[in-house]
């Protein structure tokens, strides 16, 4: 007899069905012979374990098996992750439930360091923000403020709580000023789990870092909306999904699930400082600073060496992982605009941020997506004492009536400002390339870089082969007037044609051999010296610790520029 | 070495003097291939404690991928070892030479004593050898002399067939043997030859055959026709004659030379055949004509082959083997898992089995031992001087000699976990030592050669086994690229031989990100395991690539497919037999099962079963278990590898399956224990809890176990369908010794406990429909597949369900950025693709100049170029999105409706659907 056939067995109706176990011994049904009054300080106890208990029951199982069927993990199991360590949870009944408000906030032990961690609990109101919550969000952000902890958000939340009308809003109001008030005192991480629309994608972003995994939203309004407002079909990855958000730059990384999110964000916290008065975690290295890097040599000997030849494009990320300790390094927004490259890796155990022009995608040149995107990352460094290394290949700033129509102008000189207010440690290494404005603007000495070095195979150059036309006036004059004359005296225009490219040509490789080359900037004082390759890893180590030694890593302060 | 104490030692520090002779301290070894192989060799002369050794670096594993660093090269302990070359060997013979003299450079100049080539292309090359023996540098690795007799395929057939061995028994020489029958001499040959005023002239230094084969071809040249289709016919039933006198059971093969894909082949098996299949190959082949070549192959034709192969290893004198290796489940000529085969490992399991499967089992090991003798003998024969594997095809209880493979090999670590070597000192036999690894075999030869004693082998674990990790989809085609993120730890009897690639940063102690490039191969890393006997063995496998954890961003590896494969042999039989062509079988039967899982709907299903419910508690309690139940099944169906391994497992054990109906032999709650497991979603305290059974879910399924667990103590009930009948009872006194009220809540808790649990035999349904569950093993302990998934026809379909490559997105291709065009590299070079030719995802199709960077521009899928629209328009200046060609895409995207998919899948679901109820 089974219990699904179609008739129902009436003895079989009378037990009722459950998930128990019967014959365990706990099961007993519990006695009730203790009456209330009995012993006070029993029933002060069980409530006090109630009570600790009740936030951690969330919504209840149904609720957390929903959470679940969507392959999502609760708020506590996130944490979990995190950290094998007791997390020290506060305000953990905050609320007019006691349930803390569907929002945890506390502080964890990762390693040896204090971080302070916030997460929506979605099994409760869907995570929403109200009145009490957004307060109680908000003194945990100061606190991390405060006490100069690194911060990481979990984000799983509906958005506002409808219900609790302006409230929720307010809540919102209090979470944004508190995030946007301690940018700048200790960095954020932003892990991104669930639907995020509206308040619930802008909180997160004030933060430092976004992190996204598949699966999940963010979005000013979900493709509903999007679809009632502007007839658009959408699918929600297609609206705000990572692959859309790694490209734009709202998410610095996208990853497959929120285990790999979270690991992410434990990569990335190994980078950062604590705050903005201190230094980003020194590890030191068993990897040789002194080390000869014949890799390196090999490297650029091969690329230059292909048909392109000195135009061939390279991989900078190839020259990154000669020169950091180990070989590794971490990207951030590695699908966005990869023409400028900005990672963080360790130099002699220092914490280093490289923005790299990269050649291999739009030949490095530096278009507004490529500007706002080294901005971002050089002025977070800027504020947490993080020292920078600019890595030069560009022919220069992306010209075109694209670019121009959208203001290039405006995203380069966000780049050029960035640059020009570093105050950590700075140095220059230029590869290949460094024409013109581009040049200029690139960490050079007259921006306040510390050091400028370059390889010989430099070409540094007011411009790129285009310049013949004014280095040689005379000589191109005289080019035009004899294939005028040629023409004039009868002599076949193919002909003609034919030996005017020849003197073109001429006049263009002895504008390469004459000027793109570093001598002129030695000369002028604009770089130190000339690193051989293979020696990029011992010549930047040695003067990064110079550098470091004479650092006092500190809040920044000074005059508020006018523009961001 | 390890000492008689089976300590780890080192030569040059023992007490004896005997002992100390054998020192390796004073050699400086070169290693020029890369691999596995490179690491575990300075693993092992770490542990010989050499003078030094060194590596080449070729540019693929340092300069051309990011994230794709040889690890060694940040953990040698001297730098200056490192030697850069372009690549480890040349394409073609004269950059091969020249890497030759690169090597030998190096050599010399930094004071290496010895070459260790591994398993590279390069070990076997008698050119390579030679050449390091002409620089009077050592060679780990048979002599020159030695790759040249046993290498060369022709002449080492010659040598094991004069030595006794067997060979396949065929002639090759067919149209020169129906000459010689008609001729008869050298005198026929010449008037033959005067008669038709050929240029051909007998040569005395050859055989007759070879001299009557040179004429053919003088008259081939001139179509002149020497010998009839009649003699060839004639000839072809004399030489099958010889044939089945050997080997009457067996059918003979006609194959033209240069036949392929079955055209110009037929098998017969009875002499009345021959003469109208040697007329259909002939013809077939177009060379029925008068003065063509019509030469042909007879052999004993082999259709079911396994592929074993012996581990051998001699100094010139003597030579001793160390059992053999079963690979026979490869495909594509890769190997993808290696077992030991013993005699130990025979006998063990002989002893175990019964009837005629023992029998067979008795009998391999007959064969076995004569491979070994056939093994030991050649290399005798051929004066080998170091290690090399003799290679065997065998069919039923034959064995055939093919090759031998003059270097160690990938799956040489099976040979070291089933024996190792005991020298002991011929003047005194209490002084012995024992060496346990392959390479410091080659060490101790190369050096000490000569002098080594025979040794004696000694069993060390009657199984060993390896499994090959590739990056491959699920369909076993190499899948290039991706980035490892975090890959576990290896288990405690698991040896790993990842060549680094799981090296942790030693500063920070996080894993370093590597990226699969595929420069060379597809291999990730070798899993070694030793076990009690091959089931035992096989279970170690399983578990260690359960626990197995490696993740990453767009890694595909063939890591589902072992395990799925493994499981399934443990439960389908351990000690299967398979051949050459079974895993192409295998992955077809698997494929079957994708086509069933792939359009199961969950949420159909349960939908279904909540509808059948009568009562809102039961439906309630049934949406409580949802995760429990269908977050597991979700997964296993979504892995057909997974799917596959699982029914191996337990069909025809916990489910039973007739009439499309299955019922359950063991208790089901037990079977979604063991799916949990299976999927490595145990309950583990510090294990990411998405890694795992869901908390609450844990706490009902342990409920579960419980009870059940108690209901069985107390009834001492011993089988599913006993608890069945007894929780059925109006009362069990047993259970609730007399309170009707707990008994009422016992029977409760079993409906609780089973609700929802006929999901679980949608599995069996689907192994059912889809015909997997027929493939069966027989007393020879082979296993026999259904038609359908051995047929030609089909199988290739089958297996593509497995890895449906993407589809094209257009069927055009288009500039992706502005700039101008080249269709070329550079202007000497021919253009990267024309109209008409096919292209492969990620081929360079042309070239964008922007601000003089020259910018490759790959192929995002598969197709042909059916219009080329920027023909001879070098230097045209385009802007992103212009259309470059026209295409044809490789798969056409096929349009499905949504409703129509989900009605499809609404179907498929239902039918899986079976009412628990026995019939």
């Amino acid at each position: 007899m089974t219990q699904n056939q179609d008739s129902v067995n009436l003895d079989m109706a009378a037990s009722a069905i459950s998930l128990d176990n019967p014959l365990s011994a706990e099961a007993k049904p519990k006695s009730q012979s203790d009456s209330p009054g009995e012993n006070l300080y029993e029933e002060a106890l069980a409530l006090g374990q109630e009570l600790n208990e009740r936030p951690v029951l969330g919504g209840g199982r149904d609720r957390v098996r929903t959470q679940h069927s969507k392959g999502r993990m609760t708020v506590w199991e996130r944490i979990r992750v995190l950290t094998d360590q007791e997390p020290n949870i506060l305000w953990r009944n905050w609320g007019p439930k006691l349930d803390g408000a569907s929002i945890v906030t506390g502080i964890l032990k990762i390693g040896d360091r204090d971080v302070a961690v916030y997460g929506h609990d979605f099994t409760l109101r869907a995570g929403s923000m109200d009145a009490t919550n957004g307060a109680k969000l908000a003194r945990l952000i100061y606190m991390a403020g405060e006490n100069g902890m690194p911060l990481i958000g979990m984000n799983d939340s509906a958005g506002a709580f409808v219900p609790a009308g302006v409230g929720g809003l307010d809540g919102y109001s209090e979470a944004f000023t508190a995030l946007r008030k301690i940018s700048g005192l200790a960095p954020s991480i932003s892990l991104m789990f669930g639907h995020n629309a509206g308040g619930g994608a802008y909180l997160p972003r004030q933060g430092s870092f976004m992190i996204q995994c598949e699966e999940t939203f963010i979005g000013l309004t979900g493709p509903g909306v999007v679809k009632s407002v502007l007839g658009e079909d959408v699918t929600a990855d297609e609206l705000g999904g990572p692959g859309i958000h790694g490209m734009s730059g709202v998410c610095d990384l996208t990853t497959a699930d929120e285990l790999a999110s979270l690991r992410t964000a434990l990569r990335l916290l190994a980078y950062l400082p604590d705050d903005n008065k201190s230094l980003a975690p020194f590890k030191s290295t068993s990897d040789p600073t002194d080390r000869y890097t014949a890799e390196e040599d090999l490297l650029f000997r091969r690329t230059f060496s292909t048909p392109a030849g000195m135009n061939a494009p390279m991989d900078i990320t190839l020259y990154l992982q000669q020169i950091t300790d180990f070989g590794e390094f971490f990207e951030i927004q590695p699908q966005r605009a990869r023409n400028i490259v900005t990672a963080f890796g360790r130099l002699a155990g220092h914490v280093v941020g490289f923005v790299a022009n990269n050649s291999a995608v739009a030949s490095g040149q530096i278009d507004i997506d490529a500007a706002l995107k080294g901005t971002r990352f050089i002025r977070f460094c800027n504020l947490y004492n993080i020292p920078l290394i600019f890595i030069e290949d560009t022919t220069g700033f992306r010209p075109g009536t694209e670019q121009e129509s959208r203001g290039i102008i405006l995203a380069g000189r966000k780049l050029l400002d960035s640059i020009i207010d570093v105050r950590t440690p700075r140095m220059t290494m230029i590869i290949r390339n460094a024409f013109g404005g581009a040049y200029a603007s690139y960490n050079s000495y007259f921006t306040g870089a510390d050091r400028v070095f370059t390889m010989p195979m430099a070409r540094i150059a007011v411009m790129g082969a285009a310049g013949k036309d004014f280095v040689y006036k005379d000589e191109m004059r005289a080019l035009e007037k004899n294939y005028k004359e040629a023409l004039a005296s009868g002599t076949d225009k193919k002909e003609a044609d034919l030996i005017r490219e020849q003197k073109l040509a001429e006049l263009t490789e002895r504008y390469e051999r004459e000027l793109m080359n570093p001598k002129e900037a030695l000369s002028l004082g604009s770089v130190s010296s000339v690193v051989m390759p293979g020696e990029s890893r011992r010549v930047l180590a040695d003067n990064l610790s110079f550098l470091l030694r004479h650092y006092q890593p500190s809040p920044m302060g000074g005059i508020q520029r006018e523009h961001e | 070495m390890l000492g008689s104490d089976l300590q780890k030692a080192r030569f040059h520090d023992a007490d004896s003097e005997w002992l100390r002779s054998f020192a390796l301290k004073d050699m400086k070894v070169l290693v020029v291939c890369r691999g596995p192989v490179r690491m575990e060799a300075f693993e092992v002369f770490d542990d010989v404690g050499l003078q030094g050794y060194g590596m080449l670096l070729s540019e693929k594993d340092s300069i051309v991928y990011p994230r794709c660093l040889a690890p060694e090269i940040r953990s040698i302990p001297d730098q200056r070892n490192i030697h850069r070359v372009a690549d480890y060997m040349g394409a073609g013979q004269e950059e091969k030479m020249q890497r030759i003299r690169e090597i030998i450079a190096i050599a010399h100049k930094h004071d290496y004593t010895h070459i260790f080539a591994g398993y590279g292309f390069m070990a076997e090359d008698a050119d390579f050898v030679q050449a390091i023996e002409d620089a009077q540098v050592g060679f780990l690795g048979p002599s020159a002399s030695v790759i040249r007799r046993a290498g060369a395929k022709d002449e080492a057939k010659k040598l094991a067939r004069g030595l006794g061995n067997a060979v396949i028994p065929g002639v090759d020489d067919i149209s020169s043997r129906a000459l010689v029958a008609r001729v008869s001499d050298q005198a026929g040959l010449e008037t033959l030859c005067a008669e038709h005023k050929l240029k051909w002239k007998f040569d005395p230094t050859r055989s007759l055959e070879e001299n009557a084969e040179a004429l053919l071809q003088a008259g081939y040249s001139v179509m002149l026709e020497l010998v009839t289709i009649e003699e060839l016919q004639e000839a072809a039933a004399l030489e099958s004659k010889i044939i089945w006198e050997k080997y009457p059971d067996k059918r003979i093969r006609f194959k033209c030379i240069g036949g392929g894909g079955g055209k110009g082949q037929r098998v017969v098996s009875s002499e009345p055949e021959i003469a109208d299949a040697v007329m259909e190959i002939l013809a077939e082949q177009k060379v029925t004509e008068p003065g063509s070549n019509r030469n042909f192959l007879i052999e004993l034709n082999l259709e079911t082959t396994r592929h074993n192969e012996i581990q051998v290893l001699g100094n010139g004198d003597w030579a001793v083997t160390l059992g053999g290796r079963d690979c026979s489940i490869q495909m594509r000529e890769q190997k993808q898992l290696e077992f030991s085969l013993t005699e130990e490992l025979i006998a063990e399991a002989a002893s175990r089995y019964q009837g005629q499967q023992k029998e067979t089992l008795e009998k391999d090991g007959q064969t076995l031992q004569a491979m070994e003798t056939d093994a030991e003998r050649f290399a005798v024969g051929v004066g080998l001087d170091s290690v090399s594997t003799f290679e065997c095809i065998v069919e039923k209880f034959d064995h055939f000699f093919m090759e031998m493979n003059t270097r160690i090999q990938v799956e040489h670590g099976v040979s070291e976990l089933a024996y190792m070597l005991k020298f002991t000192n011929p003047d005194n036999p209490e002084e012995s030592f024992y060496i346990d690894r392959l390479i410091e075999v080659m060490a101790l030869l190369a050096v000490h050669g000569s002098r080594l004693p025979r040794p004696e082998r000694e069993p060390r674990n009657i199984s060993g086994a390896e499994i090959r990790v590739n990056a491959t989809n699920a369909a076993l085609q190499p899948h290039a690229g991706g980035i490892i993120r975090q890959w576990s730890a290896p288990l405690p009897y698991e040896i790993r031989d990842d060549q680094g690639i799981g090296t942790r940063n030693p500063d920070t102690g996080s894993f370093m990100y590597y990226n699969l490039a595929g420069a060379y191969d597809s291999n990730i890393t070798l899993i070694l395991s030793p076990g009690e006997n091959r089931e035992h063995n096989l279970q170690r496998l399983s578990e260690i690539l359960r626990r197995n954890e490696i993740r990453g961003d767009n890694l595909e590896t063939n890591i589902p497919v072992q395990y799925g494969l493994i499981n399934w042999t443990l439960g389908i039989e351990p000690m299967m037999k398979p051949n050459t062509r079974f895993l192409t079988h295998y992955l077809a039967a698997v494929g079957s099962l994708q086509i069933i899982a792939r359009d199961v709907d969950l949420s159909v299903a349960a939908a279904e079963a909540t509808r059948k419910l009568k009562d809102a508690e039961s439906r309630k309690l049934l949406a409580s278990k949802e995760t429990l139940l269908l977050r597991p099944l979700g997964r296993l169906l979504s892995d057909p590898h997974a799917l596959a391994g699982f029914i191996g497992l337990h069909h025809g054990r916990a489910w039973h399956s007739e009439n499309n109906q299955s019922v359950f032999l063991s208790n089901p709650v037990q079977i979604l224990h063991q799916l949990y497991h299976y999927l490595n979603l145990d309950y583990e305290s510090g294990k990411p809890p998405s890694e795992m059974i869901w908390e609450d879910d844990d706490r009902v399924l342990n409920d579960a176990l419980s009870f059940y667990a108690e209901i069985e103590k107390r009834t001492e009930a011993k089988s599913w369908s006993e608890i069945e009948a007894i929780l059925a009872m109006d009362t069990c006194d047993a259970v609730s010794g007399g309170d009707a009220e707990l008994w009422s809540r016992c029977q409760g808790a079993h409906r609780g406990h089973q609700l929802g649990m006929e999901f679980l035999l949608m599995i069996p349904q689907i192994a059912v429909q889809s015909g997997f569950s027929d493939i069966q093993i027989n007393e020879s302990l082979e296993p026999e597949f259904p038609e359908q998934y051995t047929d030609p026809e089909i199988t290739p379909g089958l297996i593509r369900t497995l890895a449906p490559p993407p589809p094209a997105s257009a069927n055009e291709i288009v500039t992706p950025m502005a700039g101008t065009f080249y269709g070329r590299e550079a202007p000497h070079l021919p253009v990267l693709i024309e109209e008409g030719d096919h292209f492969e995802a990620g081929q360079p199709l042309f070239i964008i100049e922007v601000m003089k960077m020259f910018n490759k521009i790959l192929a995002p899928f598969s197709g042909t170029v059916t219009k080329n629209l920027m023909d001879e328009s070098d230097g045209q200046i385009l802007s992103k999105g212009e259309q470059i060609f026209e295409i044809e895409p490789d798969e056409a995207p096929i349009i499905e409706s949504e409703e129509e998919i989900s009605e499809r899948q609404s179907a498929v679901t239902l039918g899986l659907m079976v009412s628990p109820t026995r019939p």
